[in-house]
């Protein structure tokens, strides 16, 4: 179940546990926002590689495809077509972190109350630059514009099959990683499972309480530091709790 | 008919269950095409093995009188000549035989190692002045008469390498009429499989993907693929499989059953 919070009240929340609400606070609101996004990005991978959910899958449709004019940067191949991924995905096995993609005429007329709907016609195979010789070899899997693949390098996804025709736009499904911090909003939906959000806390706290203690122990500010901050020096965890224990 | 085409499936229809029992839906290990493809070599073997199929194409007949056997097609079982657009066989065609040893890559040939002019076979029908057979034809004596000159009646052609090398006399007509066995190409959207083979298509097409997935996850998949070779029964070859099924049922198929699915698979040719 995706969570019905946002993002600002998880980070409150913490801040107000790691007692980090006044003013001369060691630990800035923005570096706990921080925090809960790389490891929400872990947990949530974690999540969806483990469960069949369309609950995080973000579709965007009009890509446009595009080839790249030749230029002078030789990590940049011209002459293929391509489309730009619309946003960072989870890195997930063989491209798991795209769902599909597909193209379809918009302008068609919809039939989708009585035959297959257009969207799910045309939809792309993943495969890689060197998988891709062997299908050419079958006449039955060679790419063509009615059985096309793709592959991924980088940001890019390298099209097969489209090569003689002229299909403008795509549309994809991808599992998106959070925004990075930078364009976090701390209102908008916090796009996370509920059932995770115990675990995120915890491991969050657990950053903050080491970054709580270093720096009095490094800092060389001439004061005795027999006496360590209120922080526990060690934390003990079993191996049985569910911060050891993966997804998948 | 003896059947509806409706009751002929698509390749989809194969697929449907396939990509089910093998958990394919995203193609992550085999793509689309892998599947197709298997579903061809099945009917294809099925094919080697019972001829359960024919098929008949009709072709144009160029200057040098040579034609390219099409992918997919073996077995050339009837050949006639006929002119316009249809082929009635009795009514406007005219048979052409097969003439061992006749080679004529360039339209001009001659039959190699012939045996009509040595005294003690003087029967090759292909030559008007030693054949007793196209002498009977023509209302002769079937007396046959040493000779080289190849007859102008009886037509016929060689086959070498893929091609079909048709006689001097054949030029006479603009078109021929091929039977073969074999198997036809498929089409999505064109149901074009027998209902008859289809039990045996999934189990193939099945048995596949799982030997392409065993070697990605051994200890996962190794226990599922005996499961669909047993199942199949196609090698070793079992009387409990789909396969033995499949291959009695098309062996037994009657002739008008036969006839049908010739005419339904040829007309999807022209």
């Amino acid at each position: 179940m995706v969570s019905n919070t946002i993002l600002r009240y998880v980070v409150d929340d913490i801040a107000k546990d790691l007692k980090q609400t006044f003013k001369e606070k060691s630990i800035q609101k923005s570096q706990i926002a921080y925090y809960v996004m790389i490891v929400a990005n872990r947990l949530k991978s974690q999540h969806i590689s483990k469960i069949s959910s369309g609950a995080y899958v973000h579709a965007f449709t009009d890509l446009p495809v595009h080839i790249e004019p030749i230029g002078s940067n030789p990590n940049n191949i011209a002459g293929r077509k391509r489309i730009v991924l619309p946003n960072a995905i989870y890195d997930f096995h063989k491209d798991g972190g795209i769902d599909y993609l597909s193209y379809w005429d918009r302008e068609a007329v919809s039939v989708e109350c009585i035959d297959t709907p257009e969207f799910t016609r045309r939809t792309f195979t993943r495969t890689t630059p060197k998988e891709s010789e062997r299908l050419y070899y079958d006449k039955y899997e060679k790419p063509s514009a009615s059985n096309p693949y793709y592959y991924r390098q980088g940001k890019y996804l390298y099209l097969l099959g489209l090569e003689c025709s002229d299909v403008a736009t795509l549309e994809i499904g991808i599992y998106s990683t959070f925004d990075p911090l930078t364009k976090i909003d701390l209102d908008a939906e916090f796009e996370f499972p509920e059932e995770l959000l115990l675990i995120l806390k915890r491991q969050v706290l657990d950053l903050g309480r080491f970054s709580l203690k270093m720096p009095q122990d490094r800092a060389n500010d001439g004061i005795d530091s027999t006496l360590l901050s209120g922080a526990n020096d060690q934390k003990l965890v079993s191996v049985n709790d569910p911060i050891n224990q993966t997804q998948q | 008919m003896e059947f509806s085409p409706k009751e002929m499936l698509t390749p989809n229809d194969i697929l449907s269950e396939v990509l089910r029992y093998t958990r394919e839906q995203r193609y992550e290990n085999v793509t689309k095409g892998f599947i197709v493809s298997q579903m061809n070599k099945c009917l294809k073997a099925l094919s080697y093995h019972t001829f359960f199929t024919e098929t008949h194409m009709h072709f144009d007949l160029n200057d040098k009188r040579l034609i390219d056997i099409p992918a997919g097609v073996f077995n050339i079982k009837e050949v006639y000549l006929f002119n316009g657009d249809q082929c009635h066989i009795g009514e406007n065609t005219a048979n052409v035989y097969w003439k061992r040893n006749y080679f004529a890559p360039t339209g001009n040939g001659s039959v190699s190692r012939n045996k009509g002019n040595d005294g003690s076979n003087g029967k090759d029908p292909f030559y008007s002045s030693q054949s007793s057979y196209s002498s009977i034809a023509r209302g002769g004596s079937g007396i046959s008469q040493p000779g080289t000159t190849l007859s102008n009646t009886t037509f016929f052609y060689g086959e070498s390498n893929g091609t079909l090398m048709f006689s001097p006399n054949c030029s006479t007509y603009s078109k021929v009429m091929i039977k073969f066995s074999g198997i036809w190409q498929f089409d999505d959207k064109t149901p074009t499989i027998p209902a008859v083979t289809q039990e045996v298509l999934v189990d193939w097409c099945t048995e596949a993907v799982f030997r392409a997935k065993v070697l990605v996850n051994p200890q996962l998949f190794r226990t599922i693929h005996k499961d669909a070779e047993m199942r199949l029964g196609y090698k070793p070859e079992s009387f409990y499989g789909s396969w033995y099924k499949a291959k009695t049922l098309l062996t037994k198929m009657g002739g008008k059953k036969k006839e049908d699915l010739k005419e339904y698979l040829s007309r999807l040719n022209s």
